[in-house]
């Protein structure tokens, strides 16, 4: 075995990689192993290279078996193809196991058109014979030279091809790459977690297949126009149809690469926005609540609070004890007024927190919280449905209340189901078809002393279990409400 | 011709009733859109895309519809835009922005599944057609690309000898219905409505053996 050249020591031998050197190690050092049985041309080409490139750091060693022992840290070999035991080519072989594209070149005194055929069948990187006088070094060298160098580039590109496919893979967000006519022509694997595809799947499909029909020509113009519109960047918000079918809803983000000569497509970043458009809404509802709250406290407030200071004004000029009455009727009207505004402010607010419920024990609950006065409650039917307990009776509350105090005479309330909804209808007098349009509207009633909040929370109720509820006339004239959205679950009890 | 949609003297027999509905729905569609109804445009231009487009679902074939009428009112919007003491600009209108009346194309050729030239060769025709140019051979080519998306046949004419070139008896039957109206007859836009019969025949001849 030779001597190690003066300047390269164990120590200074790192990584054949340039993305993972060690500190200290100049990135443009080039390791270079040769291997030759001959000694004296082992050397030789060691002191011509390190002449021809400075950069050059050259270990020698005169047999495969030892030339092996350093395969892991150099970045180019330089071999000899005749050698006792293993050959050139065999120490190719073994090198192209672990090392499929480490700068290999075969540096041969003994060529022929058969060792070159069965070097590059094997993968060799070069081909150079040996000669005499000093030029061959100055090709070998540039050869060595070119070769490190294509092989840290590409070893560049592709560590940074793999960092961009995690963090694309590992991104929330779907990239993809559509043609001009809205085709896929690469999608990010993150598809399968957001989309619920897997991204083969989608290749070739239009992306506006899957958009909503409703939202499509929206999404399409948008597309399109930036399509004929290089500059224009769109943003766009569409339902999907994932297979599923829960529709969830995107934010789009395009940009036309298609004149990019690395990109030829429209890349396309989606994320799912579902929850995102889920609190906006309730933030929006939320909001309107509020100012219909504030709309009606003004207007509901006014009217007890001047009977009771004109009430007060009487009783303090005449003493007279009835007018105390009267001021006890509006405090007791403010107080159902305030509490009835908080449970309604609750129901945009708190988590509903639902439980398998039957029908038959709700309405027995809210019926006996209320002031019946000979009214009968008809409740036949206990399918079961999942609801929050505390909200349910305070909707059936609201409606049995609504159809006691509204009617002179003593009604009966019957509670009905269908496979999808409940019906609650009285037998009194109803109301006319423009008070059934008004009446879930905050503080609208049409008795007076009544604070017309019963039925908007009744309603807000509904809304938050992911119901609707409308009102009509009954069979026999009375009022009926009708509650839609409701899942029964299986099991009926009677 | 009155306000009312134009009645033809049907030249129709079993054989060949629904391809002459679809032409008939066809010129009727243009026919709404020159008096600028849109809607009525669409429910007439959507009847001949579901029947002719029947990979198309019933919402797609609308779509598509509402993609071309929106192309023949971003038309309009354009012309307007170049009219000047009541005579169209032509020079203007030559270099006038149309990429809004493209857009629309583009969004009829990506839910039929057109080739997107489609939109390139169609807006080249209108354009030509208003400013005096030859519009036929652009919309010879987009009529070729419609025509292959309905008979679902990219290979069409697929014309059996030696004579290769042309856009197919099809494509040219459409094109002279076009010319046709430009008549603005009764007795012409029968002849429009005569005209494209066997290109609907041909449509859905070849569904029928799908």
């Amino acid at each position: 075995m030779s001597e190690l050249s003066p300047s390269f020591s164990d120590e200074d031998v790192q990584s054949n990689s340039l993305l993972s050197l060690g500190e200290g190690v100049n990135p443009s050092d080039i390791n270079v192993l040769i291997v030759d049985d001959d000694h004296d041309i082992a050397d030789l080409t060691s002191t011509f290279l390190t002449r021809e490139k400075p950069r050059f750091e050259v270990r020698t060693e005169n047999s495969v078996q030892d030339g092996l022992e350093y395969i892991d840290d150099i970045d180019a070999i330089v071999s000899d193809y005749d050698m006792p035991n293993q050959d050139g080519l065999d120490f190719l072989e073994i090198v192209r196991e672990e090392y499929p594209e480490l700068p290999f070149i075969l540096f041969t005194g003994r060529g022929s058109e058969n060792i070159a055929s069965e070097a590059i069948s094997k993968g060799v990187t070069d081909y150079l014979q040996k000669g005499s006088g000093s030029s061959k070094y100055s090709v070998l060298a540039n050869r060595i030279n070119n070769a490190v160098e294509r092989h840290r580039a590409m070893k560049t590109l592709k560590h940074s091809e793999r960092r961009f496919s995690q963090l694309v893979k590992n991104s929330s967000d779907v990239i993809s790459i559509v043609n001009e006519n809205a085709q896929f022509s690469y999608v990010s694997p993150s598809a399968e977690q957001v989309l619920g595809y897997d991204s083969e799947e989608l290749l070739g499909e239009s992306i506006f297949s899957f958009a909503h029909p409703d939202d499509r020509q929206h999404a399409m113009e948008r597309f399109f126009e930036a399509i004929e519109d290089t500059s224009t960047e769109p943003v766009v918000q569409f339902r999907f149809k994932d297979p599923d079918r829960t529709w969830p809803v995107l934010e789009s983000r395009g940009q036309n690469l298609l004149d990019n000569e690395f990109v030829n497509g429209f890349i396309i970043n989606s994320r799912d926005i579902t929850e995102l458009k889920s609190r906006e809404q309730k933030l929006k509802q939320h909001n309107e609540q509020l100012k219909d709250i504030k709309e009606t406290l003004s207007q509901g407030l006014q009217d007890p609070i001047s009977v009771a200071s004109g009430a007060l004004e009487l009783y303090q000029s005449s003493g007279d004890q009835s007018h105390l009455e009267q001021i006890e009727g509006s405090l007791v009207r403010i107080e159902t007024l305030v509490e009835q505004i908080l449970e309604l402010s609750k129901q945009g607010e708190e988590t509903i927190e639902v439980e398998e419920l039957s029908l038959q024990n709700a309405a027995a609950d809210a019926w006996s919280t209320i002031s019946t006065n000979g009214s009968k409650l008809n409740c036949m039917d206990s399918k079961q449905f999942k609801a929050d307990p505390n909200r349910i009776q305070q909707l059936l509350k609201s409606l049995f209340s609504n159809a006691i105090e509204h009617n002179t005479e003593c009604v009966t309330i019957s509670v009905e189901t269908t496979n999808s909804s409940i019906f609650i209808e009285d037998d009194g007098s109803g109301v006319t078809d423009e008070d059934q349009e008004l009446i879930f509207d905050p503080g609208y009633t049409t008795k007076k002393g009544q604070t017309g909040f019963g039925l908007t929370i009744a309603q807000q109720v509904a809304l938050s279990h992911g119901w609707e509820i409308t009102a009509n006339t009954g069979e026999n004239g009375g009022l009926r409400f009708e509650i839609t959205g409701i899942t029964f679950e299986p099991k009926t009890f009677e | 011709m009155g306000n009312e949609s134009p009645v033809y003297n049907t030249k129709v027999t079993t054989d060949n009733y629904q391809p002459a509905q679809m032409a008939k729905e066809t010129c009727l569609g243009f026919r709404e859109h020159d008096r600028g109804n849109r809607k009525k445009a669409i429910t007439h231009f959507a009847f001949v895309d579901k029947l002719q487009f029947s990979h198309l679902d019933e919402t797609e074939a609308q779509q598509a519809a509402t993609a071309y009428v929106n192309a023949l009112f971003a038309k309009d919007d354009v012309e307007i835009q170049h009219l000047r003491s009541g005579q169209l600009d032509r020079d203007g209108l030559r270099d006038a922005d149309w990429s809004p009346v493209k857009t629309q194309f583009r969004i009829r050729a990506s839910i039929v599944g057109m080739d997107p030239l489609y939109a390139e060769y169609s807006t080249e025709g209108w354009r030509k057609h208003k400013v005096g140019d030859d519009y036929w051979k652009p919309l010879l080519k987009a009529q070729q690309y419609e025509l292959r998306a309905a008979l679902q046949d990219c290979t069409y004419p697929r014309k059996p000898k030696d004579g290769q070139s042309g856009f197919g008896p099809e494509s040219m039957r459409y094109v002279l219905a076009v010319e046709l109206h430009d008549m603005h007859t009764d007795a012409y836009w029968e002849q429009a409505r005569d005209v494209m019969i066997p290109y609907f025949e041909r449509i859905l001849q070849e569904q029928s053996n799908e």
